[in-house]
């Protein structure tokens, strides 16, 4: 999986929730969504990550990542409020945009090569991780080594190397997770942190006592969907749930006593591994279940919309927004709807639904 | 009557670990290699007069990544797409002159403006003023409201070959033979 990759199989989950507050997400859920502290603008976060992927996948500098992103965010009509403006919640400055990105391009770098680091082979070969500082920093945090043991101490030192000054762990340590503000066994393992990881070889693991423990070490279990985090059961109707409904509206749904986003619904519909899935309820109070059929149809080239421009993963993840509330509706052939909404993209989305057919076009145009 | 003991080549192929495991652990071992060399540059590379640390070398170190594919091992850095427009550290490494897209390459002069493009200023209201003395090979974008040289303008850059930017060949197998050899020591 390259980090682009690892980025792009986040789906855009938009929330008033603040930093805490999305921490107390499920990691495994938590794991699969795109999303910004208290933004709850789809589009903004469409945007965020397409520059995101962008930094990932061309090597787009954070220059023209921030210039763009600010772009979108006064085409989306985006102000902040008068006691954010200049401060780390104003989605304009420097300051919050570079948080942003950056700790999105290094959790994805992070993901994607720790699935590398974690292959049978490299596994082998080098067993662990030292824990050091891989970027200097103005103010460094000064408290790593308190938090290590701290970490350390709370997974009863399972694969961390005793009797040393060095933090040394084996890759699938439960401390890494522990010592990381983000819950992932790799790094950035805190805002803005400066640490980073160093891969360390059997023989220096032998010679630290984790020779044992690294032979009997198993890659970690990746799901199909690309998650090394376990997805918890949250009954439908539990408290738990009623929280992430109050938090998340129908953004999120109970699949099988399992909460899920439905925009990775929407993705495995659109991968082929869903046939179809309800992207939730429409502007006239009515759900829309989406097949993959439909989606598939609207990836291939249009001759009979000769100005249609390709979809992207983002314009798919905006099915439900266009659903629940379209830029304008307008009736089509054969009493169907006709839902249009504009992306920050310069596009406009076009999604055509039958009353007994469901969805039978959707495209986008170039906003002229 | 003599004793003897026969082993073909498919008996030793058979007690080592799959190819894949084998180069697995060789595209680690080179991106380790790689990783550090790049890390210690990049803690050897000074800032620029005033300016805030870049950290461009560590950052070039976190995009290194290793795979198989193909029966080889692979070790490549940079962005995620090799034909896509911005590699920055391969043009360290091989050399070669920068041209601008419109009129001019810009290049920060001031650290207020370290890692900013003139497009992202004007972005966010600077007012930039260009300067360009006559039969001046260079010019320069200026700040009207602080009264600051901001950027220097330049019709071209070239950058040298640095070959120091990856270990050398040598060093990038070495280490690929000694991520692999703890494996065959212990087949079983």
């Amino acid at each position: 999986m390259t980090a682009t990759e690892a980025l792009l199989r986040k789906t855009l989950v938009a929330s008033g929730l603040d930093t805490a507050g999305w921490s107390t997400v499920q990691a495994g859920l938590r794991d699969r969504a795109f999303f910004m502290a208290e933004v709850e603008r789809v589009r903004v976060l469409a945007a965020a990550r397409k520059e995101a992927a962008a930094i990932l996948a061309s090597g787009k500098s954070m220059s023209e990542a921030r210039r763009d992103l600010r772009a979108a965010l006064r085409a989306d009509g985006y102000q902040p409020g008068d006691d954010e403006r200049g401060t780390i919640k104003d989605l304009y400055t420097k300051q919050r945009l570079d948080v942003m990105l950056k700790t999105n391009v290094a959790q994805a770098r992070g993901y994607a090569d720790y699935l590398a680091a974690t292959s049978t082979g490299a596994l082998m070969a080098f067993p662990a991780y030292e824990f050091i500082r891989v970027y200097q920093r103005k103010v460094p945090r000064g408290d790593w080594r308190v938090r290590w043991d701290s970490a350390a101490q709370a997974v009863g030192w399972q694969g961390v190397a005793r009797g040393t000054s060095r933090m040394v762990a084996l890759k699938t340590s439960p401390i890494w997770a522990r010592l990381s503000r983000f819950d992932n066994p790799f790094p950035p393992f805190d805002f803005g942190s400066g640490m980073g990881l160093d891969d360390v070889d059997l023989t220096e693991c032998r010679r630290l006592g984790l020779g044992d423990e690294a032979k009997a070490q198993k890659p970690p279990r990746v799901d199909f969907n690309g998650s090394l985090q376990a997805e918890v059961p949250v009954a439908d109707g539990s408290p738990e749930a009623e929280r992430l409904r109050s938090a998340f509206g129908d953004q999120v749904v109970f699949d099988g006593n399992v909460a899920r986003w439905r925009g990775n619904l929407i993705r495995d519909v659109l991968d082929g591994e869903l046939a179809s899935a309800d992207i939730g309820t429409g502007f006239d109070g009515q759900p829309l279940v989406v097949s993959h059929s439909a989606l598939a149809d609207a990836l291939t080239a249009r001759p009979d919309i000769p100005d249609a421009v390709p979809l992207t993963l983002g314009d798919f993840e905006l099915l439900p927004s266009i659903w629940r509330n379209p830029a304008k509706i307008q009736k089509a052939k054969y009493n169907r709807d006709h839902l249009t909404l504009d992306t920050l993209d310069g596009g406009v989305l076009n999604l055509i639904v039958d009353p007994d057919l469901g969805v039978t076009q959707f495209y986008k145009l170039l906003k002229k | 009557m003599n004793l003897r003991l026969t082993i073909k080549p498919e008996d030793v192929r058979d007690a080592m670990p799959p190819d894949r495991v084998l180069l697995e652990a060789a595209a680690r071992g080179m991106v380790v290699a790689v990783r550090r060399h790049l890390r210690e540059k990049n803690d050897r590379t000074p800032p620029k007069n005033g300016f805030p640390k870049s950290n461009y070398y560590a950052e070039a170190a976190d995009t290194a990544r290793g795979s198989v594919a193909d029966g080889v091992a692979v070790v490549e850095v940079g962005p995620d797409d090799p034909n896509g427009p911005g590699s920055g550290i391969a043009l360290h490494y091989y050399g070669g002159t920068v041209r601008p897209k419109k009129k001019a390459l810009a290049i920060p002069i001031s650290p207020a403006v370290a890692g900013m493009w003139p497009s992202e200023a004007t972005g966010v209201g600077a007012d930039l003023a260009m300067i360009w003395p006559k039969n001046s090979a260079h010019g320069f974008l200026k700040d009207n409201e602080r009264n600051e040289l901001l950027w220097l303008l330049v019709p071209k850059a070239t950058i040298p070959a640095d070959p120091d930017v990856l270990p050398s060949d040598d060093e990038v197998l070495s280490a690929a033979e000694r991520a692999v050899l703890p494996l065959l020591e212990g087949a079983s």
